[in-house]
């Protein structure tokens, strides 16, 4: 019976201080930006194109670039949380395209010391094409562990 | 001739006494005598220490259906204040259990001691809101505003495995470990709960939990 008690008592302490996690920080994530790569829609391989010159903003804030020309082949930028519609403005080759993500949002309060972030799960994606040929999105929810959520396709 | 018979009869009547009592006696130590149970997690008054839950309570009641066998019902109820700069958040809601216990241990008829391995079915009726909850994005501005109060349910599946002793006549201490599998639920387009009492955290189909009980038994019979 002792022996019994004893397992039972230090199955108790070691699985109770397990489950014990006194760290209040926040260390999730609580921004989803939509991680963007540029690839070259003439080669037969996946082969990503240094954009020269971008220069990025959203409708709405045109007052204020998010990049301003940059060479690149890889952005990233947050929708907008206040709205089911972001437009998002690329220049680039002297060109100027738009894309426009329609999405759903939907809160979620991540742990007490995060607090609330917003989530998005994109439903469309449409793009004028003076130099995006097409687009490829890999992941809808916007996966803040993943590098590569949107594949641009420019010619 | 007839205190030949007499001796006989008297060893006859001897012998038939101590198989009798014999076998009564065998008849009575092999018998498990059933019993109902009444306990309490313990473990529920130290949520608090890794969730932001302010008041967590469950109860079990168990019946012994069978040597090995118990029916058991488990009810509780969870309530969680988060009061901080940028929101407040309350959530609120019971929840139940019901399903059956089985026994692997081998045991003598009347130890309590067991292994137990359950299945259970999970249901929580529970709500939430949040107020003053204020959005952040250093490019698209700063927004603020309030949910009200949104009424959900969820349905799960529970499969749990623990030991328990007795620790004195009649009490039971143990512990056990859950998984469980949520069935269904009713969303909130948006915004999901952060807890589903009883089933833990409210983002997830899948949960892990632990449980550490007291128990009172008390015996259909006198035990002996």
């Amino acid at each position: 019976m002792r022996s019994r008690i004893s397992l039972l008592v230090s199955a108790f302490l070691i699985l109770g201080i397990h489950a014990c996690n006194l760290n209040k920080s926040c260390d999730k994530h609580t921004k989803f930006p939509v991680e963007t790569g540029f690839y070259n829609s003439l080669s037969l391989s996946l082969r990503d194109t240094i954009l020269q010159d971008i220069t990025l903003y959203g409708i709405g804030r045109e007052d204020s670039l998010l990049y301003n020309d940059i060479d690149t082949n890889r952005l990233n930028y947050r929708l907008s949380p206040f709205s089911d519609t972001t437009k998002i403005v690329l220049h680039a080759f002297s060109k100027v395209d738009t894309l426009t993500f329609y999405y759903n949002r939907h809160l979620e309060l991540v742990s007490q010391a995060c607090g609330f972030a917003m989530f998005f799960d994109i439903k469309e994606i449409n793009f004028t094409k003076n130099f995006i040929d097409s687009l490829f999105l890999i992941d809808h929810l916007l996966d803040a562990n993943k590098t590569e959520h949107l594949q641009v396709f420019v010619h | 001739m007839q205190i030949k018979q007499n001796i006989f009869r008297f060893l006859f009547i001897n012998i038939l006494l101590c198989v009798s009592f014999t076998s009564t006696g065998q008849a009575d130590s092999t018998k498990r005598v059933g019993g109902l149970s009444f306990g309490i997690d313990l473990s529920r008054f130290l949520v608090s220490i890794w969730e932001p839950v302010n008041l967590n309570m469950e109860f079990q009641v168990s019946m012994e259906a069978g040597t090995n066998f118990s029916l058991i019902a488990e009810g509780g109820w969870l309530t969680s204040n988060i009061s901080e700069e940028t929101y407040d958040y309350e959530l609120k809601g019971s929840y139940y259990r019901l399903g059956g216990l089985f026994n692997v241990l081998k045991r003598e008829p009347n130890e309590l001691s067991a292994i137990n391995i359950g299945l259970l079915y999970g249901f929580s009726p529970y709500w939430h809101k949040a107020d003053h909850i204020q959005i952040k994005d250093n490019y698209w501005g700063e927004g603020s505003g309030s949910l009200p109060i949104n009424n959900l349910f969820s349905h799960w599946i529970e499969l749990n495995a623990g030991i328990r002793v007795e620790i004195f006549k009649n009490w039971l201490i143990g512990w056990k470990i859950r998984t469980k599998i949520r069935l269904s639920r009713n969303e909130d387009p948006i915004m999901t709960p952060y807890l589903t009492p009883g089933f833990g955290k409210g983002d997830k189909n899948f949960s892990l939990g632990m449980s550490y009980y007291l128990v009172y038994r008390i015996p259909y019979k006198k035990r002996k």
